[in-house]
């Protein structure tokens, strides 16, 4: 037998180019069958041996041997294979978990297609999809993200709050391009106008959108997203926490250099670009913050602790 | 070919039409012998169509993994959708790029084992532990294994990114009855079961503000629940934000800004 992977082509391919009338594009196809040009003509060359064993030995698929070379597929006799073969549980997982993940980012019109088609597919694997799976995106306001796909569709600009830090609120004129997701977070790319250059805004932080009546210019693409942004930005901070081992969760969340694990304490290098985030940080470990250096990184949080202590009427100690 | 070779053969050629999703079914032919049958219905795709919307977004889901050996995966069944006449519009620019990575050599494993119900163990953080998984999740861009911890006697959670050895098959197939439909409400924020009042400055901590309820004066109503986070979550904002009620909430962020304030 040759290769599983080949085979699983040959076996998608015959009724895809039956389906297209007996001409495809060689190029077109191998990128939808996910394979170099070469690997698919190949393939195509193979099935020139295959045939439907009930219509006797001579009676194989024909294949324009000829035409390969000008980079069309043309072929003939293979309708007896008109279905593809159902999805295997690998196939059926990897494209529903995909779509899913389509649906946490989707808003309006798309997110109501990605549902529906969600469901036709696990339909259609039947048995094939029985493995549970849930995904879960901090995608921010479910209105925002209709705002936002409406503006990119439409090629307007939008107005919108946005949270910097958490600490206070800007008004941001962009142009928005492309919802997508980094690591644990999902971002809006947008041309920012007060700016003039690419920007990244996490969707999470963007307050109410309002769609200007004003076109977007083109911009073409925008640059690709690097979530390490932190570790290129000036003036960056080394600093070490240790941290007790319950809460090393929050270090999941974290733009973390170096992690070390002990029996009582699990130690973080962070870089720090904003020394707010960190003041916030570490008032949220409270507790379970076990030691911080440099020690002085520690002075802006304690200072905030005893304000915040003071609003309450409590003791410091 | 001698018999043994004959089944041996024959076996082995069963799997890999299996693996193809061609099952075998063992059956009497109308001869009255024994024999075996492969059903069309039991092995074509059934027909499946899509709307052109809808098949904008099967489209992009073949293209969210970045991981290679689910991302070969997913192309493989978007080619067996266009196969069976899925055509989205190539033209048509999307403005979503979702992505999503598997996690490890764990992440096939624990899939394949929750597909067949047989139980796993796995190294978490330098312990072996033995789960019957019933789910995996996507969270935040992590992911996570939910399942029946066997050692423990309760249903458990693990965070992938944490096993200290990976994940491997400590069982029989079907061991285990099959899982709840109801699972993907396993993961949803649903243990708010408090009510508090929270006064915050004016302009401050407005992701804060915007998932509260205005309640006047700067006051802002919130739902949470009593894991501790939310209080971990509100020190966090410092003297921005003041506790009105309940008492234990206010103590309980007290307390823990006192073990950073009360520290220099």
């Amino acid at each position: 037998m040759k290769s599983d992977s080949q085979v699983r082509r040959l076996l998608a391919l015959i009724p895809y180019l039956a389906s297209h009338g007996g001409w495809a594009d060689l190029a077109e196809t191998a990128r939808i069958f996910g394979v170099g040009a070469a690997q698919l003509r190949k393939d195509v060359e193979i099935l020139q041996f295959v045939g439907d064993q009930d219509r006797g030995p001579e009676n194989l698929i024909d294949i324009d041997i000829e035409g390969l070379d000008e980079g069309d597929i043309f072929l003939s006799n293979a309708d007896f294979l008109t279905r593809p073969l159902r999805f295997t549980k690998d196939e059926a997982l990897s494209l529903i978990v995909g779509l899913q993940a389509v649906a946490e980012l989707a808003a309006g019109d798309e997110l109501a297609a990605a549902r529906s088609a969600l469901e036709k597919l696990r339909a259609a694997a039947g048995e094939a999809a029985n493995v549970p799976v849930a995904v879960v995106e901090s995608a921010g306001d479910p209105q925002v993200r209709e705002a936002l796909a409406k503006a990119i569709n439409d090629k307007r600009v939008v107005a919108f709050d946005y949270d910097v830090q958490g600490e206070k609120t800007v008004q941001v004129q962009a142009e928005p391009k492309l919802v997508t997701t980094a690591a644990r977070y999902v971002y809006l790319q947008a041309w920012s106008r007060q700016r003039e250059g690419w920007r990244t805004y996490r969707l999470d932080r963007i307050g109410s959108v309002t769609i200007l009546d004003e076109p977007a210019q083109a911009r073409g693409e925008p640059p690709p997203f690097d979530p390490d942004w932190v570790a290129s930005r000036p003036g960056a901070q080394l600093v070490t926490l240790a941290i007790a081992p319950k809460a090393a969760w929050l270090a999941d969340y974290w733009p973390v250099r170096e992690v070390r694990k002990s029996a009582d304490a699990v130690e973080v290098d962070l870089l720090v670009a904003d020394q707010h985030w960190l003041t916030a940080q570490l008032l949220r470990l409270g507790p379970d913050l076990l030691d911080v250096q440099p020690a002085a990184a520690l002075e802006p949080a304690a200072a905030e602790a005893r304000d915040a202590l003071a609003r309450y009427g409590a003791p410091v100690k | 070919m001698s018999p043994n070779t004959f089944n041996r053969t024959f076996e082995r050629d069963k799997a890999e039409l299996l693996a193809l999703g061609v099952p075998i079914e063992v059956g009497e032919a109308p001869d009255g012998e024994d024999g075996y049958r492969v059903r069309r219905a039991s092995f074509e795709l059934p027909p499946v169509e899509f709307t052109a919307a809808e098949a904008a977004m099967v489209a992009l889901a073949g293209s969210v993994w970045q991981s290679a050996a689910q991302s070969e995966q997913a192309v493989q069944a978007l080619a067996k959708l266009r196969a069976a006449g899925l055509n989205p519009d190539p033209g048509r620019a999307l403005a979503l790029a979702p992505a999503i990575r598997a996690e490890g050599e764990s992440f096939d494993t624990l899939a394949g084992a929750i597909a067949d119900r047989c139980p796993v163990s796995f190294g978490y953080q330098g312990q072996t532990r033995h789960l019957q998984p019933r789910g995996l999740a996507s969270r935040h861009g992590a992911w996570y294994v939910k399942g029946f911890d066997t050692d423990r006697g309760e249903p458990r959670t693990f965070k992938l990114s944490r096993f200290s050895e990976p994940a491997r098959r400590d069982g029989r197939p079907g061991s285990f009855p099959p899982t709840d439909p109801g699972f993907d409400k396993l993961f949803t924020d649903d243990a708010a079961d408090a009510e508090c009042v929270v006064e915050i400055r004016p302009g401050a901590a407005p992701s804060l503000s915007r998932r509260g309820k205005p309640a006047g004066h700067g006051r802002y109503r919130f739902r949470y629940g009593q894991d501790g986070q939310f209080a971990a979550e509100l020190a966090g904002y410092g003297a921005d934000v003041l506790v009105v009620e309940p008492a234990e909430l206010r103590d309980e962020v007290a307390a823990r800004l006192r073990a950073i304030g009360g520290r220099a």
